[in-house]
């Protein structure tokens, strides 16, 4: 229960968070067989990591850290979850139609569906005052290619990657896309199962049109 | 560099060339006429003229391009003699069976090669779930078999009774 709980906190962004960093990436990357990545990258300016840390760790409790830089004034820190099914990221939905759903198709079916909430409820009015010009980037990167009609709100689309330029003036965003990726690797057994059907057969012709009697 | 060795292959294709048609061709007896003395008669006493023969290609002896085959042609001519000496095996249902089972086995590495976070203690990697499978397949081989080094090999109940 504690952890179902943890997990939910999991797809809250705190306003502050993005406020006090100067740029924060969420990296969703969904793997064929329904496992993946969430990481959180956050850079800014290193008087702030200490309040960054601490509003990246409430975010992502359940998390390990992935990196920690301080390089000059600027620091880059990211933390990362790698579940073994994205069904399990809070407020998300992951559709998969694999070989076991749809035999007959030659394509996989990924659908990505995910409510993102921006938490300003600790935030002050002067730090609300720059909401609109808060942005948080959110990354989705599918197997095969994502269908550019399918992505809402629109966002730049390019082969797998779908990337979202979330202002925190709203304080939720629907976020959908679905790919669709060529089963490959049964193609190519399959095209070796046909190919030597069709050697066999043809070998098999060529035998039968020897032995077969002819009138002298 | 390549233009160098270019040159220099050039270079001594037309020299080999050369020394093989002096080598076949007979030595002439008397020096060729030079464009400096000209077409015409030259002064003095002219020697009697003898019949010109007719020019003809020294036989046996094929001209020599001066022309190599450049290194794409080079190459697949090696990739031609090393693929004739390579003894395909014949398509017989073994062979097939077997590139099945193979084609099976990459299908299932490559629906399996999805990462997967390991603990070591602390510290996490992401690695393949193929490869963590075949990496702990590895360990229990290694283990089964450091086991079996350690216990003492004891003879069948059999070859005792005949020591006896």
């Amino acid at each position: 229960m504690k952890r179902a709980r943890l997990l939910v906190l999991s797809g809250v962004i705190p306003f502050l968070l993005l406020h006090q960093a100067e740029d924060v990436r969420l990296l969703t990357q969904i793997e064929r067989d329904g496992s993946g990545l969430r990481l959180v990258w956050t850079r800014g300016n290193a008087d702030r990591l200490a309040e960054v840390r601490t509003r990246l760790w409430e975010a992502t409790p359940n998390f390990e850290d992935e990196r920690c830089l301080v390089r000059g004034s600027q620091f880059i820190l990211s933390r990362s979850w790698r579940p073994h099914s994205l069904s399990l990221a809070a407020d998300a939905d992951l559709k998969i139609t694999d070989v076991a759903q749809n035999p007959l198709s030659l394509y996989n079916t990924y659908s990505w569906q995910e409510k993102v909430r921006i938490y300003s409820d600790t935030a002050t009015a002067s730090e609300l005052a720059g909401a609109q010009a808060t942005r948080l980037l959110y990354i989705l990167e599918m197997p095969g290619r994502v269908d550019p009609n399918s992505v809402s709100p629109a966002a730049m689309t390019e082969g797998g990657r779908v990337v979202w330029e979330l202002s925190a003036d709203r304080s939720e965003y629907q976020l959908t896309a679905t790919s669709r990726m060529v089963r490959w690797e049964i193609l190519v057994v399959l095209v070796y199962v046909v190919g030597i059907a069709a050697v066999k057969l043809g070998e098999w012709l060529v035998r039968l049109e020897r032995i077969r009697p002819r009138r002298i | 560099m390549g233009g160098t060795a270019v040159t220099d292959d050039f270079d001594r294709e037309l020299a080999a060339a050369e020394e093989q048609v002096r080598r076949v061709a007979p030595p002439p007896t008397s020096p060729p006429p030079t464009r400096a003395q000209g077409p015409g008669p030259a002064p003095g006493p002219s020697p009697a003229p003898h019949p010109q023969r007719p020019q003809s290609p020294p036989t046996g002896v094929e001209a020599m391009s001066a022309r190599r085959p450049g290194p794409v042609a080079r190459g697949a001519q090696r990739l031609g003699q090393a693929l004739a000496q390579i003894h395909w095996p014949r398509l017989d249902s073994a062979t097939i069976l077997y590139l099945l089972l193979a084609l099976i086995v990459f299908a299932l590495l490559a629906e399996n090669w999805s990462p997967v976070r390991v603990n070591l203690l602390g510290v996490y990697v992401d690695v393949p779930k193929a490869v963590a499978f075949v990496v702990n397949l590895g360990l229990g081989m290694l283990l089964l078999w450091a086991l079996q080094r350690r216990r003492p090999r004891q003879p069948p109940a059999s070859e005792e009774g005949e020591r006896r």
